[in-house]
């Protein structure tokens, strides 16, 4: 009953306009690459080549194993296999596990155990919950809701995806279930401004970039926005004695993710990836018109998309409760396990909503990640990860004497650029924060001054699809590519960056948190 | 009657002072034969053929005892040869037992000991390996049977030369996954000996420090880098296809612009 009313639903649009409302993530599409896409997977190779072996072969540096060497040799060349793609991402992800293996950077059962993590099962689940909402078509009636009241520009649509993220971010601590949210309406949004993932436009660059780095900074804003800033905000009270409120986070970083958003919202369509004057407005011949009359032609809301609502508002609110659950309950349900509530229901037979054939979950993206996650996990548990900060903080050379805005600069910088090979947020905290509130003590500076402003970068994991959750939910679709990733990405680390060094001797000076 | 009373009520309490000054005198001797080790300083140079070269420095403090008993590393082996020019201290082996020194010490107050001697067999290179990747395994285990409490423990076990450390395997203390550094640290010293460095603190009486490891023989693969060479050269042949297609896009958009 349900299919009968989505098919009819989404009919039209999909005939005249060749707009899909059933988008297959599980399906890779063709794309046509440009002149300097082509080149860079002939050279990148090449390149990965000469990155292992420089790293595998040089001498042992102190304080480094050959475990540890190995798993940054191996990380190193897929990150550059990862940007210029001489091979599918995926194919990418398969080889560093091969590699980690048999050059000895992780053993055999940790690396095809990494499939087991929490990490992947919750991917898996949020992209089955995602297909609930595609096909009961309550996913296209959100986004022409949204089409309609804000389609008018795409930089009015754009901008109201950033507020929806600043209104998500303090209720939904998971930054996954923040992305399917919102997900299966900005494919349809996209469509209907004429990008699709055979043929992507900048419009859909801007739209789910924009989004992916909302998604990421906005949860520096909140104390509660990742698991990572508590962790921070723990070790600051054991190690430094200054207790972090949920107040003090905010009033700190809020504006400052605030600020940033509005400069990716104002700098992306205009000159990163400008969209012409023309395909400023949608696409479809009637623009907002015709999707009101798409959205009146859907009629009432069906019972089957109310049972579609009433899942994800199910899932939703265990997620966004989860730290009521052992008061309620007497026990804590994990991310992971909400999702899978929902998912168990969507497939009961009668009372749920899907058949195992409706699921579209891009298993491409979940082995890509699977290898991202080795390469990452082997960096951390082989001691490579934290060798790495150490060994960069002492060739900065800090020594006592140093001004603090050179030290503070450093410090900025290296934790907003440390997610392009720490790929856990919650582990960069672990080894950072206490590196850093040690440095600041030896250097005579409050530990507070440089490890709050470096916990507030935490959550900045918005260059590469392989740096968080969210990334490569958005990366399975085809609406980007690694290199757009990573430019768009760079651009807003730096002005992240600037904006925070600014703020080190304004903003945060005036709140007390620098000196 | 009453002065009867009084009489014996003040001799049993005579009498219990007396006992109880009996019982607190040995007890007084025996706690100011205290000896606390501040530092304890372990040194194990393997080597190539399997023994190892140890040095033991031992820093005393609050030392009142005359003896201080320490753990012989391995035991006593046959062929157990101490260096007599390297030991500060007078030693005899008494505790045969307990395989421990009984060092005299120079009491009251700070002392430092030094032992150093050559263990033979220390590494069984059969037992040891090869595993996996020419790999081998191998551990040290220090357990605090000294008549004393150990503040800081530090276990520095260095590698033949042209070998290196690849993974730890165990360790006591053990790393939680919460905190940001292990108990132990690799080193290196200007002729590339590669060191392990386990530090354990507040030993008592019984307490372990140990560690196991796998380690590798370090090896400049050439043959690594022809392959490496091959691979791209094969590659570079085979995919030269893709710079014709780029060259191919820049014609046709050229071609484009030049039109429009």
């Amino acid at each position: 009953m349900s299919t009968s009313n989505t098919t009819v639903a989404a009919a039209p649009l999909e005939n005249e306009f060749g707009i899909s409302f059933d988008t297959k993530l599980s399906v890779l599409p063709e794309k046509k690459g440009t002149s300097g896409e082509f080149r860079m997977k002939y050279y990148g190779f090449p390149l990965g080549v000469l990155f292992f072996l420089l790293l595998y072969l040089m001498p042992l540096p102190s304080g480094l194993t050959l475990e540890g060497q190995a798993a940054i040799a191996c990380f190193v060349a897929a990150l550059v296999w990862w940007i210029t793609e001489p091979f599918p991402n995926y194919a990418t992800s398969l080889l560093l596990m091969g590699m980690l293996t048999f050059f000895n950077g992780w053993t055999e059962d940790k690396v095809l155990g990494v499939f087991g993590l929490e990490v992947i099962w919750l991917n898996i689940l949020a992209f089955i919950l995602c297909s609930t909402l595609v096909k009961t078509a309550l996913s296209k009636r959100a986004a022409l809701w949204i089409g309609v009241r804000f389609g008018h520009n795409s930089l009015v649509v754009l901008l109201a995806f950033i507020g929806l993220q600043l209104f998500l971010a303090p209720f939904i601590p998971s930054t996954a279930a923040r992305t399917v949210m919102v997900l299966p309406v900005m494919l349809v949004i996209a469509q209907v401004y004429g990008s699709t993932s055979e043929n992507p436009n900048n419009f859909g660059v801007n739209l789910f970039m924009q989004n992916l780095q909302g998604i990421s900074i906005f949860s520096s804003g909140f104390l509660t926005g990742s698991t990572c800033n508590i962790v921070a905000a723990a070790f600051i009270f054991e190690m430094a004695g200054s207790k972090v409120y949920y107040s003090d986070w905010m009033f700190g970083m809020l504006p400052i993710t605030i600020i940033v958003m509005l400069i990716s919202w104002f700098i992306g369509p205009r000159w990163l990836y400008k969209i012409p004057k023309v395909d400023r407005a949608p696409k479809l011949p009637g623009g907002i018109d015709y999707m009101r009359q798409e959205l009146e032609g859907m009629g009432k809301i069906t019972p089957t998309e109310i049972k579609a609502a009433v899942i994800f508002v199910l899932v939703l609110f265990l997620w966004a409760t989860d730290r009521f659950h052992t008061r309620w309950f007497g026990f804590e349900i994990s991310a992971v396990m909400a999702a899978l509530i929902g998912v168990v229901i969507s497939f009961i037979p009668k009372l749920g909503l899907l058949k195992w054939k409706d699921a579209d979950i891009p298993w491409h993206v979940m082995i890509f990640s699977a290898g991202a996650y080795a390469g990452g996990l082997a960096l951390f548990e082989s001691g490579a990860a934290r060798w790495m900060v150490g060994w960069l903080f002492a060739v900065v050379g800090l020594k006592p004497g140093v001004p603090f805005w050179l030290v503070y600069l450093i410090v900025i910088a290296f934790s907003m650029y440390a997610h392009l090979f720490f790929t856990s947020k919650t582990m960069r905290s672990i080894i950072m924060i206490p590196i850093i509130i040690a440095m600041a003590q030896q250097l005579g500076f409050s530990p507070v001054s440089l490890a709050l402003p470096a916990a507030f970068t935490l959550t900045w994991v918005v260059t590469l699809p392989t740096n968080a959750k969210p990334n490569l939910i958005l990366y399975s679709t085809g609406q980007f590519t690694i290199s757009q990733n990573l430019k768009y990405g760079l651009t807003m680390v730096t002005i992240g960056t600037v904006v925070m060094f600014i703020a080190g001797f304004t903003w945060f000076r005036w709140l007390g948190i620098t000196p | 009657m009453t002065t009867q009373r009084n009489q014996s009520v003040r001799t049993l309490i005579t009498a219990s002072l007396l006992l109880l000054l009996g019982l607190m005198l040995p007890v007084s001797v025996f706690a100011q034969k205290y000896t606390r080790i501040a530092v304890c300083n372990e040194r194990l140079a393997i080597q190539e053929d399997g023994s190892a070269q140890v040095t033991t420095a031992l820093i005393v403090t609050d030392s009142s005892a005359e003896l201080l008993a320490y753990p012989m590393m391995f035991g006593k082996q046959e062929g157990l040869q101490v260096l007599p020019e390297s030991v500060s201290h007078e030693y005899q082996l008494v505790d045969e037992e307990n395989d421990r020194w009984v060092l005299s010490l120079t009491a009251p107050g700070v002392d430092t000991v030094t032992l150093s001697y050559t263990v033979p067999n220390v590494l069984n290179w059969d037992e040891a390996g090869p595993f996996q990747f020419n790999s081998y395994k191998w551990g040290y285990s220090f357990s605090n049977w000294s008549n004393s409490t150990i503040d800081i423990y530090q276990m520095d076990i260095l590698l033949p030369q042209g070998w290196n450390y690849h993974r730890v395997l165990k360790s006591m203390p053990e790393m939680d996954e919460k905190e940001t550094f292990p108990p132990y640290n690799f080193l290196k010293d200007e002729n590339r000996d590669a060191h392990l460095l386990l530090i354990g603190e507040d030993l008592k009486l019984g307490d372990e420090c140990s560690v196991s490891f796998v380690f590798k023989p370090v090896t400049a693969s050439t043959s690594m880098i022809m392959i490496g060479i091959v691979l791209c050269i094969l590659y570079l042949w085979y995919f030269r296809f893709l710079l014709v297609k780029a060259k191919q896009i820049e014609t046709d958009e050229n071609q484009a612009k030049a039109n429009s």
